[in-house]
């Protein structure tokens, strides 16, 4: 129970760290680092409901035996394949308003754009 | 927001504390209050039913191979469009020639590149194999592979890499990989005493799981092969 109350605690503090980077940063790449450390306390925090000393890994009809639940087993694996073609196309994206803006500073960005727009309208 | 200043900062100031609060006291009171959970009530009725297919030991693929098998098409498909928007970013850039500024060659590196990509391989294509009856699984399969693919990269350069994996046929794979995983949803909904259980042998678990491998496999080395040619070399 407190191990629990403790390891729930340190995911809540990453989950806490990548939200504050997440709305503070104004950094594109910064943003999407807190995003990755968001998915990671995530995973912790399956991890954590999983867990439980002395269960087994859910292989094999074995009786007698107490297993883990595999269905957050199954969620972690959506998780990260999720979370890596996320990452990788929001990087692509980044690219491209680099190459486009030469600034990764998200103000800086809505500022020009803004005034592209300005400009298509009159 | 932006014409505000210091106002707009501190307003953000307060959505992170009451994110912070509202996820915090949430957890926390889930923990306190739900007292020492057992396996869920739907995780245990997995575990039950899991092993009663004639070749599954493995709950975990029961549930993403079997049960679940939607949400595993689901997440294939969303890797694809992710895969499909890169490829298509690294088509119109392609004219572009970024300057190469490879890194010292290392014969440590190359040597062991060679050494060790046949049993990294084999290794992934043993895990996706065997899912069905141990650890492992097409997730992980695909994902050792693809960095295997990477160290080989690392020791003998990207492009040649990417020309001797054959990228464009690789490609027409994927789209084959990801038609043979619709089939089996559709056929598993109009025949799933034929598709699940009757049929002989290793059966279609092998096949969604090395379709699923295929698929990660590919896909993760068109994702790293992209970075590794915008950046310039390994």
């Amino acid at each position: 129970m407190s191990a629990n109350l403790i390891v729930s605690a340190i995911s809540i503090v990453i989950v806490c760290v990548g939200v504050i980077g997440l709305i503070l940063k104004r950094n594109l790449l910064l943003k999407l680092l807190s995003l990755n450390i968001v998915n990671t306390a995530t995973i912790l925090f399956f991890v954590l409901i999983v867990y439980k000393p002395g269960d087994r890994a859910p292989i094999g009809p074995v009786t007698g035996v107490q297993f883990a639940d595999p269905l957050p087993q199954a969620l972690v694996l959506t998780s990260i394949v999720i979370n890596f073609g996320v990452l990788a196309l929001s990087l692509l994206f980044t690219m491209v308003l680099v190459k486009r803006y030469h600034t990764l500073d998200l103000r800086k960005i809505e500022g020009f754009v803004k005034r592209e727009f300005e400009e298509e309208k009159s | 927001m932006i014409s505000m200043g210091r106002y707009s900062v501190s307003l953000k100031a307060v959505y992170v504390v009451l994110v912070i609060a509202l996820f915090g006291g949430l957890t926390i009171g889930a923990i306190v209050t739900g007292g020492r959970a057992e396996v869920s009530r739907v995780g245990s009725l997995y575990l039950e039913k899991g092993f009663e297919f004639p070749n599954i030991e493995n709950a975990v693929f029961g549930v993403y191979g079997m049960y679940r098998f939607y949400d595993t098409l689901f997440e294939l498909l969303i890797f694809a469009t992710a895969v499909l928007g890169i490829t298509i970013f690294s088509d119109l850039e392609s004219s572009l020639d970024s300057e190469k500024s490879g890194l010292v060659e290392s014969h440590v590196v190359s040597a062991s590149a060679s050494f060790l990509y046949p049993a990294i391989a084999v290794f992934g294509i043993y895990l996706a194999f065997s899912a069905h009856q141990g650890p492992g699984g097409g997730f992980a399969g695909g994902v050792i592979g693809g960095t295997g693919i990477l160290l080989l990269a690392l020791a003998r350069g990207a492009e040649e890499t990417g020309r001797k994996f054959r990228e464009d046929s690789m490609k027409r794979v994927e789209y084959l990989v990801l038609f043979i995983a619709l089939l089996i949803v559709v056929l598993g909904a109009f025949y799933p005493d034929t598709i699940y259980r009757n049929l002989p042998g290793i059966s279609v678990i092998t096949v969604v799981n090395i379709s699923i491998g295929l698929k990660v496999f590919i896909g993760t080395w068109a994702i790293l092969h992209f970075f590794v040619k915008h950046r310039g070399e390994v």
